[in-house]
């Protein structure tokens, strides 16, 4: 994540990260409140009808009161099974957009984390949606680009350089997998970046497996 | 079409996708390089095989897509250290976090459980893209 928000950081985005043990529900809660985000990221364990944070800690439930914070906002949750539930929720209660997956999301853990292009091949894919959205692209350009970004890592590791690998085989399938299942909610015509807007927040917090969780978000909503 | 199509296809597939089954004639699967050399032998078989190569068909019906996925996951996943952990998912808040081995997703994918379900119709469209390097 952090790699693609240098590469992609504007002046006028204000990103917050919340990590580790600052990935918790009452320092999300209070980032939200404090910087108004348009777009809020995170990666943590779900399930159909729940998103957790650090510590397996629960922070949303489908249908519970804090799923209203998440109104009038882009949201990507990078996790298992939220579309099936919490997402559809997330968006009756005014969510603008939000992506997650329907299935269970796969990833590689054949290397550590981050620590090459195997272990974040599916997270290139996903991170794309945060890419395009930071480019000003709308939210449903963003979608075609996770969905595109995907097919190039596969290709990476069929036809291209990674196809030595010892693990692309493995890598190339769950890729496939991750990519049947990535969804997208709600409103494909929002664009998130602001010339001089609201700020935009962030939260990140380790997970026990190994993961990364980063919430961020920007100003003001923008329409094409 | 010609020999070439049918080489330039293999030549584009990996290593590691060569010798797995993917064509079905007659009930039995065939891998790329089986497939190859029997167009290189210009034998019927070969010619049949061909044929599903150029227009892009496992030749399979519909309920033997799902088998074929199955055996092709298993050749596969039996090339690995059995007990080594190699993917992981990042669901289930309330249960620690899951990871595999190769012999923990054979075994769900021959129960065809949810996770199971996921690898096969994976496996089924990795076979629709392998299919789809001959353009």
């Amino acid at each position: 994540m952090h790699k693609i928000i240098e590469a992609h950081r504007r002046p006028e985005h204000v990103i917050t990260e919340l990590r580790g043990e600052d990935a918790n529900p009452t320092a999300i809660d209070d980032a939200i409140t404090r910087t108004d985000p348009i777009l809020i990221w995170g990666v943590g364990h779900g399930n159909v009808n729940v998103y957790s944070v650090e510590c397996r800690q629960i922070y949303m439930v489908a249908c519970d009161a804090r799923t209203a914070r998440m109104a009038g906002r882009v949201i990507h949750l990078n996790s298992c099974l939220t579309a099936v539930e919490l997402g559809p929720d997330l968006i009756r209660k005014g969510a603008l957009t939000y992506y997650g997956s329907k299935e269970e999301f796969w990833l590689y853990i054949g290397s550590p984390p981050c620590s090459d292009r195997a272990s974040e091949a599916v997270f290139l894919a996903e991170l794309q949606v945060i890419a395009s959205l930071m480019d000003g692209r709308t939210t449903g350009q963003a979608q075609e680009d996770r969905l595109r970004r995907y097919d190039e890592e596969i290709a990476y590791w069929t036809t291209g350089p990674g196809r030595n690998h010892p693990d692309a085989a493995v890598i190339v399938r769950i890729l496939e997998i991750d990519k049947a299942i990535a969804v997208m909610l709600g409103r494909p015509d929002v664009r998130v970046t602001a010339p001089a807007v609201r700020p935009t927040i962030p939260v990140m917090a380790s997970l026990p497996l190994m993961l990364g969780v980063v919430w961020f978000g920007s100003a003001s909503e923008h329409k094409p | 079409m010609t020999l070439e199509f049918v080489s330039r296809w293999f030549n584009r597939l990996p290593e590691y996708e060569r010798d797995l089954p993917l064509l079905l004639v007659n009930g039995v699967a065939y891998t790329p390089r089986v497939a190859l050399q029997e167009v290189m032998r210009g034998t019927a078989l070969g010619a049949r095989l061909q044929a599903l190569i150029e227009t892009g068909r496992f030749g399979t019906p519909l309920q033997d897509e799902v088998a074929l996925a199955k055996i092709r996951l298993k050749t596969l996943l039996t090339r690995y250290p059995p007990d080594k952990p190699i993917v992981a998912t990042i669901g289930t808040p309330q249960l620690p976090g899951k990871t595999y081995t190769p012999r923990e997703l054979i075994e769900e994918i021959e129960r065809e459980t949810a996770v199971g379900k996921q690898w096969i119709q994976g496996e089924i469209a990795r076979m629709k893209s392998l299919m789809a390097l001959r353009r």
